[in-house]
């Protein structure tokens, strides 16, 4: 019956939230990555030669992490406070485990419209990779400078990982990992300070991205940082090659299904933690005073 | 079938509900109180949305609090406008079917019959931004009645409705209520809720001033007397020709002296005063009770038709100022 009802607010609201607004928004960040992809191929520097990303699996991440996380900042934070501000609220908390079942069933809506998104965007990207060739050896020997057979190894991982089908299938598993996480964090922010659950949410990921690169403990409780791991192994990806300045910031030897299996815990946490702020507290809106 | 017991319900320094203690048998009730006297907070504290602050809340047995199952049995219809603007009434009413548990096709079927009933069919497919105020009180309904709860909750629910939508609504309450079914009905208008003649509970600043059926209430204000000045009457009984503590009745038959002259014989009748175009009798008495036990008398011994009956403090204003008297020792 739960799952019926998660179920029922789903689809009811994956109707109603098909609005113009909404396909808009979801355009305009789903076309953020593919346009500035785009713009940076098409552009040459001051020699005349043009513009190249040589690492385009990590600008693509970052591009998408940045989609991932303004799509659930947009659509998950606000699923209790924008019932209590549509003064809709009473209508779902006196339906039998409605309030748990419809925050749910938005949570999932939150997950399948920042999917949408990001999967549109990472398919348009790859397209545009695919025009384009990427050089980088240049990027290897200017940056890195490492002794010539490690370049080699380097310049070998790199080009295998900026092929558009490993991006395609490293980037997206990530994006719908974190969609789940993301989202299971933002509600539970929306639920314990709904009147300012975005500032909160803003906050939160600056916050996590910094803790994600930060070579310790505490990183492994951040979502970017499983999800950097597990991109830089469905890809194949050899960071131990590079310098270890680099290789420790990004990845550990962890098994992929270990960070997996921590994203999957830390959203039914944060879901566990909503349900019992929505059992355990009161919401009303002023109204109703 | 519902219990408070000295509930109390604080928001920071705001005391939105003040000691209230009643119990409540399965029938229909009016919640009556002006603005912000508390009605929607009792109700959040029936439906399990608000704790208590002190006191305790019993709902068929069962404190509501947490108590997710019993919700099924209630049905609440809040003062709140439907504000989902671009999905129709069909949709959002099956879905809130859908969230009482019931599967597709069983929702389906109850969300048809529902908005039948409130005779919203013909435009259930429509979106509900398009709505007029009233289309959308009787989508509010339906919502609730979709499941049949056995407690039906009604927060204002004839605002919006047009003179045919009330007498609708009040006849869709009355079946509901035949079908051994329990309402209440919270309301600032004294006559839209005594039209289901429920219980009444008078609320005014968070405080029940009183509690039970109209005739109770009556008997409460008419025992204790209001002080009517500059109302000299036209025919006063020796004895009242000075101030004197009455309560007014206006009465409109098709033969108002036969009226008046059987009424001068009761003790109890102070004054009586004929109006100029001589269709109202406005009779003055110490006793509200006694006139009600001598109109039906006199109503079948002299073969009167009666047109309206009402009292001076019929208006709900007057109710509370005299219940607020009261409540503060002033009469």
């Amino acid at each position: 019956m739960f799952v019926r009802k998660t179920l029922a607010t789903f689809v009811f609201e994956f109707s109603r939230s098909l609005t113009t607004s909404r396909i808009a928004t979801s355009l305009v960040l789903a076309l953020f990555a593919p346009v500035m992809l785009v713009l940076i191929g098409f552009t040459v520097d001051i020699n005349g030669v043009r513009n190249q990303i040589p690492f385009p699996l990590f600008v693509l991440s970052i591009f998408h992490l940045l989609a991932l996380f303004l799509a659930v900042l947009l659509w998950a934070t606000p699923v209790v406070y924008s019932e209590l501000e549509g003064k809709t609220w009473s209508y779902l908390s006196v339906r039998p485990y409605g309030k748990f079942c419809s925050t749910l069933g938005k949570y999932l809506n939150a997950v399948a419209w920042a999917v949408l998104t990001t999967t549109l965007s990472l398919t348009a990207s790859c397209l545009v990779i695919s025009y384009f060739v990427w050089d980088v050896s240049f990027f290897v020997d200017n940056q890195i400078r490492p002794p010539e057979d490690v370049a080699k190894q380097i310049r070998e991982g790199l080009n295998n990982a900026n092929s558009p089908v490993v991006i395609w299938y490293s980037l997206f598993p990530c994006l719908i990992l974190g969609a789940f996480a993301f989202s299971a964090i933002f509600v539970h922010i929306g639920l314990l300070a709904h009147k300012r659950g975005m500032v909160f949410a803003v906050i939160y990921g600056i916050v996590e991205t910094a803790f994600s690169f930060l070579p310790a403990i505490v990183r492994q409780l951040t979502i970017g940082f499983h999800l950097r791991n597990i991109g830089l192994k469905t890809s194949n990806l050899d960071v131990s090659a590079l310098p270890p300045q680099f290789s420790n910031i990004l990845a550990t030897e962890t098994a992929i299904w270990v960070h997996v299996l921590a994203l999957l815990i830390i959203t039914a946490i944060h879901l566990g933690l909503a349900i019992y702020w929505l059992h355990s507290r009161e919401y009303i809106t002023a109204e109703e005073v | 079938m519902i219990s408070f017991k000295s509930v109390s319900k604080l928001y920071g320094l705001v005391n939105g509900v003040n000691d209230v203690s009643m119990e409540l048998s399965p029938g229909a009730f009016g919640l009556l109180g002006p603005n912000g006297s508390g009605k929607t907070t009792l109700i959040n504290l029936i439906t399990g949305q608000l704790r208590p602050t002190v006191g305790s809340v019993e709902i068929f047995g069962e404190n509501p609090w947490g108590r997710e199952e019993m919700l099924s049995q209630i049905g609440l219809c809040p003062a709140v406008d439907v504000l989902y603007s671009n999905v129709s009434a069909f949709e959002w009413v099956n879905y809130q079917t859908r969230l009482i548990g019931f599967d597709w096709s069983e929702a389906r079927e109850r969300t048809l019959e529902a908005l039948a009933t409130v005779g919203m069919s013909d435009a259930m497919h429509r979106k509900i931004g398009g709505y007029s105020l009233g289309m959308r009180q009787r989508t509010k309904l339906a919502q609730a009645i979709a499941h049949e709860p056995d407690l039906l909750i009604l927060d204002e629910p004839f605002n919006g409705l047009d003179p045919i939508g009330r007498q609708e609504m009040t006849a869709l309450l009355r079946r509901y209520l035949a079908n051994g079914k329990s309402i209440i009905l919270a309301s600032h208008v004294l006559h839209e809720v005594e039209e289901i003649n429920p219980d009444l509970m008078l609320l005014s600043n968070g405080r029940l001033l009183a509690h039970g059926s109209p005739q109770e209430i009556r008997d409460v204000l008419s025992n204790q007397q209001e002080l009517v000045d500059g109302n000299i009457p036209e025919i006063a009984r020796p004895g009242f020709e000075d101030k004197v503590r009455i309560t007014e009745l206006f009465i409109r038959c098709n033969d108002n002296y036969i009226l008046a002259k059987r009424l001068f014989d009761s003790q109890q009748i102070c004054s009586l005063a004929i109006s100029k175009d001589k269709t109202e009798l406005t009779v003055g008495t110490t006793s509200v009770r006694e006139v009600y036990t001598l109109l039906p008398e006199i109503a079948v011994k002299e073969n009167l038709e009666f047109y309206e009956f009402r009292s001076a403090d019929g208006s709900l204003d007057d109710l509370f100022s005299s219940l607020m008297k009261i409540h503060r020792g002033e009469s």
